[in-house]
């Protein structure tokens, strides 16, 4: 076998300048129309005959010969590899007659007949087909062996793909788990030059996973290999031609060096720092959200005496996207630095991201808070980042506020128990109480979202005194949004100082969105119900809500009446057959003499869902069914035939001696009642 | 040139549009073969437009950027939307309490400099417009009318542009308008939809819009002396410029056009770099947030400096055509910017059809021919090519805008440069002619109508046919939409006039290859059934579970004629060839709008008040 051509290659063709896939053929200037006659692979002898030579202009070109000429290696590589590659990289979508290899199993040698196989695939028209055949890969290689997945197939990818992203993709993710199919760690470098092909295209959800594979592969690397392959590789792409190259080489930097020599870390070094101060943007910002991972395996000297001094400058970058990014990195850095440096080196700049004039890095300061609050510690949080807080708290963009106000419960929780409730009511309460009326419902609702859970930090004089009147102002705000953000936390007041206290400003609350003109505020909060039903209890439920919930299984959206049904059956769960069979069953079972269809088919969807006795399901179920059974209304009649076997099912079950009625046996049937749900659109027609 | 001719009888390109017409069917059509060869352009003379023109005279201008996105439909009543104004300030001035000025031409002549320095510092006092829209109404007043006595100043005296007014004027300029742009009001990521969100206007404007004015009349000045200038709009001037072409405010974006423009023809030293910074703006909308609002007048901007480009194209230009003006077709809010951006496109191709040196390889499309590989070095080919790359496979409306921009350029390919491409070309019109969905069949088989494009068909007729032909043959008869069918049969008419014989063959061909099919299916099973035991062979195969059964692959199409001889399918094309009306539809407005959202009139209104600095760029000669 001749000398694996990734090498030959690799050597001869990075002058450090860009490289694409298909590099090798473009450079060809003399490269022509489809050729005829000898120079392809013709007249070479074949050893692989996939199919006889075609008779059509293209027949020089056939994956056969392709296959053959490799699998040969009798020609002289230098000769004949360009004009291969052309051939396979050319491969048109068989447009004449005969594509599939299918008649290969003929000739004796069978060992490269995957890849003419393969070959012959991604010349398919069909995307799908292509993609499919990527896909398996990993059978192709196990079905060459290590040293032919190694000396064909890889040299084959590195140099032929040219495809849909979609195909790329696809490879790109194969190959990150490829180093036992060319023969273990030792020889994973050989999966380099087609992964750092891909990490160089232009689109990014390839080149993302391409880099994701190389991190991967990393990792499977001798140290003598990682140094004598991977590293290269880094440094090409880090000094590509095209940003493409270069952002995809930030995200390499971290796994690498670790395991470097020194003087090789010093180099990467270098070119990671040079990549953060590239002149494209897009550089820039890939640089910018690797920083914080770099740091982390470099060694403490080089973090203070090389990263900050980086993080500094991209935390003053001219884009507001770069210094965003910034931020995130200084959670990192602050993690490895004393309190000393940290007060000294990267407070004044995460002082100055908090009042940065670009919105965008205010709201990243904001979005990051707790992770930054951890990072530095009680004492700076003390002195320096509550009064950041507060400022975001009021800051003038309504999305910084938003973003501010849904850390402040983590803010609070994460305080040092000691002297925490002076500061959050001295120095945080109020300016919560201002974002209250904000003016901004996403502010109101980020706050309604996380306001209760203060509750329980403050305990229940504070929350009684200071935190509820806060509570029912929301609940009476005008935005739905923030009263339903109310409801649904009610769980952690409860904890604290009972639901009562609320539970008469709760009602109105729960009344209006109940009967909100948006139908999924209704659904919404029909969805909280069986929650509040085990807080507030049984008697207030059917005093206050019970009425609700049956009022709901006439509404005219479908997707209402759908969730009243599982609602009610949430609720028999939790207060039992017996509370179902006095007050539920009742009403719906009226509901079958109404004249609106709709209506009457919801009777058969809630009887499908609730689980009742043996007695109830007998005397009183079944005349109703078999009534409906009769209706005149095709659709009523067919679910009720299908409730009808619901029921027989069940009763049967109830009829055997095992007695544990209680048990949801729910016969799969929770979803299947609604096999043919129907728009609200839908209901229109017949209902009128 | 055909060409040009075309573009003069057609009705000023609406910026939405999707289908253009099929124009070569009209008369000028006949003379396209002869004429087909693309003459070295003129260069386009910058020519005074009439301001109130609509029209666009001729494509020596990049089409001018729809101010309003939405049609007032007049629709279901307005409902007053909460605040539609925006405006992210941070700082306000302290002191806003202003002094009326005594006006400038009532003072004595050597008074005025100072006087007009002390106007433009009075002028950088910035009012609060959003949180409270009256407050200090008087001193806005103050500086709404020192604003407009300035614009007047300018535009009507002689020699008024001091050196002393240079860094006066550019840092009155800096102070209002370069700010951080508010959060957008609409929603971001893949819920915006630039069609039907409405934009957020500009709260300031009143006062946005004169500082804009007097700044566009500073730089146009008779007086303007771009070195001096130079030392103040310099490249951070620049960078801060393009910020602000993410506004959401379509008249502040006129503006900006404008003025870039202007800076971009009067300061050489700076061209390169603005390209550049405009580039980035592109690479990021492209690969990273896909959401910035003003791709479309960025565009603009770039074709007339590409009409201006001299020849031979620079490598660097070269580069752009490839990396950024062909992925931006990739982007799912193409219909945005589409037509800027087809003019640019076509505007390169018209430049310089074909190049001597190749361009960088960027583009292989997996299913590409040698050919296709070849022909890189020619741009037409490598913008086919691109086209083909990033043609869209689900997005229907986009497909036909693809449609559209692909006739434009072959309106101008070489017929040498055709024959390169034509194979994947053709292999891409037979998926669209088969397209389930009738407005892209309909679009595609409008080409036949094209006589230009019949020419370089019937050219290479033996190898266009064979791929074409099953395709039409299948939809004659499977098509849903009855309208395809018609098309169709007009289509394989042609085909037939144009090769008897080939027409045959391809018939009879596409028969053997229909049984050939299912047969060929089972091979492939095989196939892989044998790789699979092969595979299973290796000791290692347990440790590498193999990949859950593909999905097998179903060919869509149900029954096709395939017991018709070919003498009934001559007949029936016979018969059903509809001949196809030479006026075919007029430009059909194929936009909707997608909801009934209530518009808000003010918004629709304000931006129809607005009057645009100049309907048409013109082009940026390049230095040499």
């Amino acid at each position: 076998m001749n000398l694996c051509p990734c090498f030959f290659r690799l050597k001869k063709g990075h002058g450090g300048s860009f490289r694409f896939l298909s590099q090798p053929i473009f450079w060809i200037s003399d490269l022509q129309l489809p050729r005829r006659g000898p120079g392809g692979g013709r007249h070479q002898p074949i050893r692989v005959s996939v199919h006889p030579p075609r008779r059509n202009r293209t027949s020089g070109l056939s994956p056969a010969s392709l296959g053959a000429g490799r699998g040969l290696g009798a020609k002289p590589a230098a000769a004949t590899s360009r004009s291969r590659k052309n051939m396979a990289g050319a491969a048109g979508p068989g447009t004449g007659p005969g594509t599939g290899p299918g008649a290969a199993g003929g000739d004796g040698d069978d060992s490269l007949y995957p890849i003419a196989v393969l070959i012959d695939e991604l010349r398919n028209e069909d995307v799908q087909l292509r993609l499919n055949s990527i896909k398996k890969l990993s059978t192709i290689a196990l079905a060459l062996g290590v040293e032919r997945t190694r000396t064909e197939l890889l040299p084959f990818l590195t140099d032929t793909i040219y495809d849909e992203d979609e195909v790329l993709l696809a490879l790109a993710e194969q190959l990150g788990n490829f180093t036992g199919l060319v023969g273990g760690p030792d020889f994973a470098h050989c999966l380099l030059p087609p992964l750092e092909s891909l990490a160089t295209v232009e689109e990014t959800v390839v080149r993302d996973k391409a880099v994701e594979s190389l991190r991967q592969i990393s990792q499977e690397h001798t140290s003598v290999a990682l140094e004598a392959h991977f590293v290269p590789l880094v440094k090409r792409l880090a000094s590509g031609d095209w940003f493409t190259s270069r952002t995809s080489a930030c995200g390499l930097f971290s796994v690498c060096y670790p395991r470097a020599s020194n003087a090789v870390k010093a180099e990467i070094r270098q070119h990671f720092r040079s990549l953060c101060s590239d002149d494209t943007p897009m550089v820039r910002r890939a640089a910018a959200s690797k920083l914080g991972e770099f740091a982390k395996v470099l060694e403490l000297d080089s973090v203070k005496s090389e990263i900050v001094p980086l993080f500094t400058n991209l935390a003053s970058d001219e884009q507001d996207s770069v210094r965003l990014l910034a931020v995130e990195a200084c959670v990192s850095i602050a993690q490895l630095l004393s309190q000393e440096d940290l007060e000294a080196l990267v407070m004044p700049i995460l002082r100055q991201a908090a009042e940065d004039k670009s919105w965008r890095v205010r709201y990243m300061v904001a979005d990051k808070f707790s992770e930054l609050q951890k990072a530095v510690g009680p004492k700076i949080t003390q002195n320096d980042l509550i009064p950041a807080f507060q400022n975001l708290l009021k800051d003038c963009e309504a999305e910084v506020r938003a973003a501010a106000a849904h850390k402040v419960k983590e803010l609070c929780e994460n305080l040092p128990i000691e002297g925490r409730e002076t500061i959050i009511m001295n120095q945080i309460l109020p300016y919560i109480k201002e974002l209250v009326s904000d003016t901004n419902q996403h502010v109101k609702s980020a706050l309604a979202s996380v306001i209760m859970g203060l509750s329980t930090i403050l305990g229940k004089e504070n929350t009684i005194e200071h935190l509820l009147p806060l509570f029912l102002a929301q609940l009476k705000d005008e935005c739905p949004e923030v009263r339903l953000n109310i409801i649904s936390n009610l769980d952690c007041v409860n904890e604290v100082i009972g639901i009562r206290q609320l539970s008469q400003s709760l009602l109105p609350a729960i009344v209006e969105l109940a009967e909100d003109a948006k139908w999924r505020v209704r659904l919404a909060i029909i969805e909280y119900m069986p929650l509040l039903a085990g807080q507030l209890g049984v008697e207030f439920f059917d005093e206050k809500l019970n009425s609700l919930c049956m009022a709901w299984l006439v509404d005219h959206v479908y997707a209402i009446r759908e969730a009243a049904t599982n609602n009610l059956m949430k609720l028999v769960q939790k207060f039992g057959t017996e509370w179902a069979q006095n007050t539920i069953v009742p009403k719906v079972l009226v509901m079958a003499n109404d004249p609106n269809y709709l209506h009457r088919m919801t009777t058969l969807f809630c009887i499908n869902t609730i689980l009742l006795d043996f007695s109830a399901l007998q005397e009183e179920v079944k005349p109703v069914l078999q009534k409906l059974g009769q209706d005149e209304d095709m659709d009523v009649k067919y679910f009720a035939q299908e409730a009808m076997s619901v029921v027989a099912q069940r009763l049967r079950k109830l009829d055997l001696p095992v007695k544990d009625s209680d048990e949801p046996s729910a016969p799969g049937a929770d979803k299947n009642h609604f096999l043919r749900p129907r728009g609200p659109g839908e209901d229109a027609g017949k209902e009128c | 040139m055909p060409y040009k001719l075309k573009k003069e009888k057609e009705p000023p390109k609406l910026a939405k549009g999707t289908a253009k017409p099929s124009s070569s069917g009209k008369d000028g059509g006949g003379e396209s073969t002869e004429e087909a060869q693309p003459q070295p352009q003129p260069q386009p003379q910058p020519q005074p437009q009439p301001p109130s023109s609509n029209k666009r005279p001729s494509n020596s201008t990049p089409p001018p950027t729809q101010l309003s996105k939405i049609k007032y439909s007049g629709g279901p009543q307005i409902v007053k939307k909460e605040r539609r104004q925006s405006s992210s300030r941070f700082n306000l001035s302290k002191n806003r309490e202003l002094q009326k000025l005594p006006a400038l031409k009532d003072s004595p002549t050597q008074e005025r400099e100072e006087l007009f320095i002390q106007k433009l510092r009075q002028c950088c006092v910035l009012f609060d417009f959003v949180s409270d829209p009256l407050s200090d109404l008087k001193f806005k007043e103050v500086k709404r009318a020192g604003l407009n006595e300035m614009v007047e100043y300018i535009t009507h005296s002689r020699d008024v542009v001091t050196e002393a007014i240079y860094p006066e004027a550019v840092t009155m300029f800096s102070v209002n308008l370069f700010r951080t742009l508010p959060p957008s009001s609409n929603p971001t990521g893949a819920e915006f939809d630039p069609e039907e969100d409405e934009p957020t206007l500009e709260a300031a404007w009143p006062h946005l819009q004169l500082v804009y004015e007097f700044f566009l009349r500073f730089l146009e000045s008779p007086d303007f002396q771009p070195n001096i200038a130079k030392k103040y709009i310099d490249q951070k001037f620049v960078l801060a410029l393009l910020d602000l072409f993410d506004s959401e405010d379509p008249r502040e974006r006129d503006f900006l056009k404008t003025i870039l423009h202007r800076i971009y023809g009067k300061f050489l030293g700076l061209r390169a770099y603005i390209r550049r910074q405009i580039n980035h703006i592109f690479y990021r909308f492209i690969y990273e947030t896909e959401h910035h609002n003003g791709i479309a007048e960025l565009l603009e901007i770039l074709g007339s400096i590409i009409n201006g480009f001299a020849l031979p194209l620079k490598e660097e230009h070269k580069m752009f055509l490839i990396r950024v003006l062909l992925p931006l077709h990739k982007v799912k809010s193409l219909s945005v910017y589409h037509p800027q951006l087809a003019y640019c496109v076509v505007q390169f191709l018209e430049k310089e059809s074909s190049l001597t040196e190749p361009v960088l390889p960027l583009l292989c499309p997996g299913s590409t021919s040698l050919a296709v590989l070849a022909i890189l070095h020619l741009v037409g080919g490598a913008v086919i090519v691109g086209l083909l790359k990033f043609w869209p496979k689900t997005h229907s409306p986009k497909e036909v805008m693809f449609l559209n921009e692909l006739e434009e350029i072959l309106d101008v390919i070489e017929p040498s440069e055709f024959s390169k491409v034509m194979e994947p070309l053709f292999r891409q019109l037979a998926k669209c002619v088969s397209s389930p969905h009738f407005q892209v069949a309909e679009r595609a088989l409008y080409y036949w109508n094209n006589e230009y494009i019949m020419s370089l068909i019937s050219d290479n007729a033996a190898r266009v046919l064979p791929i074409m032909f099953p395709a039409l043959y299948r939809n004659s008869k499977s098509h849903w939409n009855k309208t395809i069918h018609g098309l169709i049969y007009n289509a394989l008419k042609l085909f037939m006039e144009m090769n008897q014989k080939l027409f045959d063959d391809c018939t009879q061909q596409y028969k053997a290859e229909k049984q050939k099919g299912r047969f060929r299916m089972k091979e492939r099973e095989e196939m892989w059934q044998k790789i699979e035991e092969l595979a299973r062979l290796n000791p290692q195969y347990p440790m590498f579970r193999a990949p859950p059964p593909l999905p097998p692959v179903y060919s869509m199409e149900t029954e096709t004629p395939t017991a018709e001889d070919i003498q009934l399918l001559k007949r029936t094309v016979e018969t059903e060839a509809v001949q196809m009306l030479k006026d075919i539809k007029k430009e059909k407005v194929l936009l909707r709008r997608k909801s009934e959202l209530p518009q808000d009139v003010y918004t629709i209104k304000a931006l129809e008040a607005h009057k645009r600095a100049e309907e048409f760029l013109t082009a940026s000669q390049e230095a040499l």
